[in-house]
């Protein structure tokens, strides 16, 4: 509907009316002036046909009288000069020759008959009859040729007296009686059209040839007629010959065309006349023929330009509809090609139609893939989170089982050996939550990668250092070969995987060999941990390294299957390749692919150098700040017997006292970020001010949200993670003393 | 979606040739039958579905110049039978009989009375006043009160006359130009015709004038020419003139064999008595005269009044001339006479 309101919209309407307008303008301009110049023409032609027709008659009617005259004349100069008889024998010829002539009298100059010839009556010679009255014998007695008026015989015969003048003396002048219905003939003989004819009347209007030949006979007077009145008016003997055209109306009222023209010798007037309606037939005709063929033309034209306008405003029609279609959100509406010059707008409307829906599709696309994405992660992080919980329990369970027995039970020895047991769970649930820890802060992208140079021999020393009891305990040979190769990567990170990849193959190997080696390949460095143990199975390559999964093999074995999945994460994060290949049964080699770097500036130590000396934390001072009193000795404990002099503080008023007694400025603060009272651990160490001097600082946290981290990295300190292991305590603490790393942090907070 | 435009319906269009063609067949067949059933009933004309009847009204049968009448009318464009239908009334000399057939012509109620000569004008006025008489060969028709006046004749007359002066004169002065030594010349006339009573006078008289003694011979019929010309032989007659007279018309050929028989030379109207063996014919032609008739039918046919169409007159003159006729009657005819003639026959 909106296309068809549309259509009657102004576009349409004013093409419709533009093109109708053109061709009709044309049309009726051409017929138009065809009507009028074919209506000139023809009237011309008509009024020239009516013409010659008069002249005809006129000049015929006038031939018939010079015929007669040329007879009489022949008559008048005799060869018999004055011997009567003989030339009325010339007479009776005469009259045989022509039938017109009735009578024929010779009269003296007198007017006095000499003879008579009649075809009627008997000849008379030398009766004397005194014609001298008789108008037309004076005329000719004056010399001229002339013509009487028409009268009748016996009423209903016209005739009509020449008189010839005497042109020998002695003969005589010759009055002839010519009877008119020859003339009649003449006039009446020609038709004009349908309904025209001719007539002729005499000087005073009295009709002397007619069709309608009573009409003759009767005498009528037709000067009442408009075009005879117009006629006799203008009527001068002198005038020429030419033909006049007026319209006037015949003897029944109809209105005539009439063309009258004068035949001089006579004085009459011929006139040709033709009905109006029947001379303008062919006009009329003409006429509705060409409005007939006009008013064709032109529902043709309007035809056509409906037509047109529609052709002309149908694709941008169709334009403007596509557009609003595709405004709706119909992206696949396309238009239809229309082969003109519209066609390249409609072309280039559906190549834009065309992007703009593959450009949607793609967006649907890749929401829908983020969709799936998200949907996979979420269940990772439930079968995670089950994984966890469940892993969780035991050891809690197994506590729980351990503290009932310990109440109930009361020998010693038996309770030492539930202690330890209870702390073994203590150490899985704790290696388990680490774990968990990390997984996490990978996960949550807060761990950056610190990327440089350092000697790979660095971790594996200690390796070989932190694994020989373990391997040894369990009749494993762990060979570690030693390597002067550098690499660019997190050392941290980095010791941690090959910690783990170590740890697992141990673990996973009841006896036999494992053996850690680097090799440089070109510009990489491969760092390869063999072991003789169960191996994986190929159907399980791909799933070793998922949360809380563990070989089949090895079902029973101790660990918690979050090793190799934090292995792949660290390898992911510091863009290291990983490559496992195993044989069930016979062993497992796991590769770490790493950049080779150039010699770091440290220059390493040998193989026998000792714990401390690597650590450098012997002699340190460090404060640690704790609102748990349990926990402060503990820490104290362990950071003494690192060799570290240890102060402790459980509040931060406590920490100014203790710092303001030591006189000299600590190498480390540990503090518990969350402590009683609200206080935040950055707050405590900053309210410390410049006691604290250019201590290193850690923060103990037990919460991994981003946002504390962010704060405490921007505060220029470390953060620790509770529950916190001992080995990752040390190792954190002998990082940040390096002089490089403290010089480029407080660089760094400043 | 495909909105409808209001100009759709135009797209019919295409459906119009075959409209037109029904239509024109339609036009077509409703045209012959309006022909078919029309045609015939406009040409029945007056008179109901009748066709127009024409009587032709006679003293004496079938005259040849008839042909003049019907050929006029066929120019008209009257078809016998088709458009028009003629009826002969003859009364085969009969004057009585003519009566009867005038007032039977009055009863069949014909559209025109057409009346040849005469006899047979007189009996038509006398049967009607009503039906339209169209008369021929008169040549008196004002004196016989048949009419007011040539020009008007008024009531339900008209026609065409014949010579309005007495030509008998003139064919006495040609038999005195032909033998001039002509002394004793009869004059034929009959009885019945009141015409001929007339006019013998001033042939008489004029016969005389040219110097000639005149013998009138008056005759009931073509039954007494043997007498006449018998008396004529006795009487020493050089010549005769026959009057012009529809009896003696008809029965030209027994005329003009008796005048043979007995030698006189005859001169007489029409040129049909110098082919009976008349030696000079100087008259009317009686076969115009039909066809001037036929005009004034047509005229009355197509409503015009009788009583006011002016009655017609003879302008043309025939003279014949039997030169064969002539050398039997040892007549010489002078060349001048033979110049004179229309026709000579040999």
């Amino acid at each position: 509907m909106t296309f068809l309101r549309s259509m009657r919209g102004s576009l349409f309407r004013k093409y419709a009316v533009f093109l109708t307008l053109a061709v009709c303008i044309g049309l009726l301009g051409d017929g138009l002036s065809d009507i009028y110049f074919s209506n000139r023409e023809l009237n011309v032609h008509l009024a020239e046909v009516q013409r010659e027709q008069a002249a005809s008659i006129a000049w015929r009617t006038g031939q018939f009288f010079r015929e007669i005259e040329g007879h009489l004349g022949w008559l008048s100069a005799p060869p018999s000069g004055g011997n009567l008889p003989r030339l009325r024998v010339e007479v009776q010829r005469l009259l045989r020759q022509v039938p017109s002539i009735s009578d024929v009298r010779v009269l003296d100059a007198h007017g006095h008959e000499r003879l008579y010839v009649s075809r009627f009556e008997a000849d008379r010679l030398h009766s004397r009859t005194d014609w001298s009255s008789n108008a037309a014998f004076r005329q000719a007695r004056e010399g001229t040729l002339s013509y009487g008026d028409v009268y009748f015989r016996r009423e209903t015969e016209p005739y009509l007296t020449i008189a010839l003048p005497e042109s020998k003396p002695g003969v005589g002048i010759i009055l002839a009686d010519v009877h008119l219905k020859a003339v009649w003939d003449v006039v009446s003989g020609t038709r004009i059209g349908e309904n025209g004819y001719g007539y002729a009347v005499d000087r005073n209007g009295t009709l002397v040839a007619h069709p309608d030949s009573s009409l003759v006979q009767r005498k009528m007077n037709v000067r009442s007629l408009p075009q005879v009145q117009a006629a006799l008016a203008g009527f001068d003997p002198s005038s020429g010959e030419r033909a006049k055209r007026v319209t006037g109306t015949n003897l029944d009222g109809t209105e005539v065309l009439s063309t009258h023209i004068r035949i001089p010798q006579l004085n009459w007037i011929v006139f040709v006349e033709q009905p109006q309606a029947e001379a303008n037939a062919p006009i009329r005709e003409w006429i509705a023929r060409s409005l007939f063929i006009m008013a064709g033309g032109l529902i043709l034209a309007f035809l056509v330009s409906i037509r047109l306008a529609r052709a002309m405003v149908k694709p941008i029609e169709a334009l403007r509809l596509g557009a609003e279609r595709l405004g709706r959100g119909e992206m696949s509406h396309r238009i239809a090609a229309s082969s003109d010059e519209l066609d390249a707008v409609a072309r280039q409307f559906n190549a834009m139609a065309e992007r703009l829906q593959e450009s949607y599709a793609g967006l649907e696309r890749k929401v829908e893939e983020r969709t799936r994405e998200l949907a996979v992660a979420n269940r990772a992080k439930s079968r995670f989170l089950a994984g966890a919980s469940h892993d969780l329990r035991q050891p809690v369970h197994a506590i729980g089982l351990l503290l009932s027995s310990l109440r109930s039970g009361s020998d010693p020895a038996a309770m030492r050996e539930t202690i330890a047991r209870a702390g073994a769970a203590c150490d899985a649930m704790t290696e388990l939550l680490d774990s968990l820890l990390d997984i996490s802060r990978l996960d949550s992208g807060v761990v950056q990668p610190d990327l440089r140079a350092f000697p790979l021999s660095t971790i594996l020393q200690r390796i070989e250092f932190d694994f020989e009891p373990e391997a040894r305990a369990k009749g494993i040979d762990l060979r570690v070969v030693g390597t002067t190769l550098s690499t660019r990567s997190d050392p941290v990170m980095l010791r941690r995987v090959l910690f783990n990849l170590v740890s697992n193959a141990i673990r996973y190997t009841p006896r036999g060999k494992v053996l850690v080696v680097c090799r440089r390949m070109r510009d990489r460095i491969r760092i390869q941990v063999f072991d003789t143990g169960v191996g994986i199975a190929a159907s399980e390559q791909e799933a070793v390294f998922e949360e809380f999964f563990q070989v089949s093999q090895a079902a029973g074995s101790p660990g918690l299957g979050l090793g190799l999945s934090i292995v792949r994460r660290l390898c992911e994060t510091l863009g290291h390749r990983l490559d496992l290949k195993s044989v069930a049964g016979r062993g497992t080699a796991f590769t770490v692919w790493v950049p080779l770097a150039a010699a770091p500036l440290a220059k390493t130590a040998g193989r026998e150098v000792r714990m401390h000396d690597i650590d450098g934390l012997a002699g340190r001072s460090v404060l640690v700040v704790d609102d748990d009193g349990e926990m402060l000795d503990t820490t104290r404990a362990l950071l003494a017997s690192w060799g570290c002099h240890v102060l402790t503080a459980e509040s931060a008023h406590q920490a100014r006292a203790e710092l303001a007694a030591q006189r000299t400025p600590v190498d480390v603060i540990i503090c518990d970020y969350a402590l009683r009272g609200g206080k935040d651990g950055v707050h405590t160490v900053k309210s410390l001010g410049d006691i604290a001097g250019a201590a290193v600082v850690m923060l103990l946290t037990a919460v991994t949200d981003a946002a504390v981290v962010e704060a405490v990295t921007a505060a220029g300190y470390a953060t620790l993670h509770k529950p916190v292991k001992p080995a990752r305590l040390r190792s954190l603490m002998s990082y940040l003393l390096t002089p490089a790393i403290r010089r480029s942090r407080r660089a760094a907070a400043s | 979606m495909h909105p409808t435009y209001w100009y759709e319906s135009i797209r019919s269009v295409r459906d119009w040739p075959r409209r037109g063609c029904a239509l024109a067949r339609a036009t077509c067949v409703a045209c012959i039958l309006f022909t078919s059933v029309a045609g015939p009933a406009a040409a029945q004309g007056r008179n109901g579905n009748m066709l127009p009847r024409i009587a032709v009204l006679s003293l004496t049968s079938l005259s040849p110049n008839f042909g003049g009448f019907t050929d006029r009318l066929r120019q008209l464009g009257y078809v016998e039978g088709r458009n028009i239908v003629i009826e002969h009334y003859y009364a085969e000399g009969s004057t009585e009989k003519l009566d009867q057939l005038a007032a039977e012509v009055v009863r069949s109620h014909v559209d025109v009375i057409f009346a040849i000569s005469p006899p047979g004008a007189t009996a038509a006025r006398k049967a009607t006043d009503s039906i339209p008489i169209v008369f021929m060969s008169i040549s008196n028709p004002v004196g016989m009160g048949l009419i007011e006046s040539m020009g008007r004749p008024g009531g339900n007359i008209t026609g065409v006359a014949n010579m309005p002066t007495d030509l008998n004169i003139k064919r006495l002065e040609m038999l005195k130009d032909v033998m001039p030594g002509l002394r004793r010349v009869a004059i034929i006339t009959r009885s019945g015709n009141p015409n001929h009573q007339v006019n013998v006078a001033g042939q008489v008289a004029a016969a005389r004038k040219f110097g000639m003694q005149p013998y009138v011979y008056s005759i009931a019929g073509p039954a007494d020419f043997d007498s006449a010309f018998a008396g004529m032989a006795r009487d020493g007659v050089q010549a005769a003139c026959a009057v012009q007279d529809v009896l003696f018309f008809a029965a030209r050929k027994q005329y003009m064999e008796t005048a043979l028989r007995y030698r006189i030379p005859v001169i007489a109207d029409g040129h049909e008595y110098a082919e009976a063996g008349a030696v000079i014919s100087y008259g009317v032609r009686y076969r115009a005269l039909h066809d001037r008739a036929a005009v004034y039918v047509d005229k009355i046919l197509k409503g015009a009044k009788p009583g006011v169409l002016p009655i017609e007159q003879p302008t043309e003159i025939e003279l014949v001339v039997n030169l064969r006729i002539a050398r039997e009657l040892n007549v010489r005819v002078p060349l001048a006479l033979i110049m004179r003639a229309n026709r000579t026959i040999e």
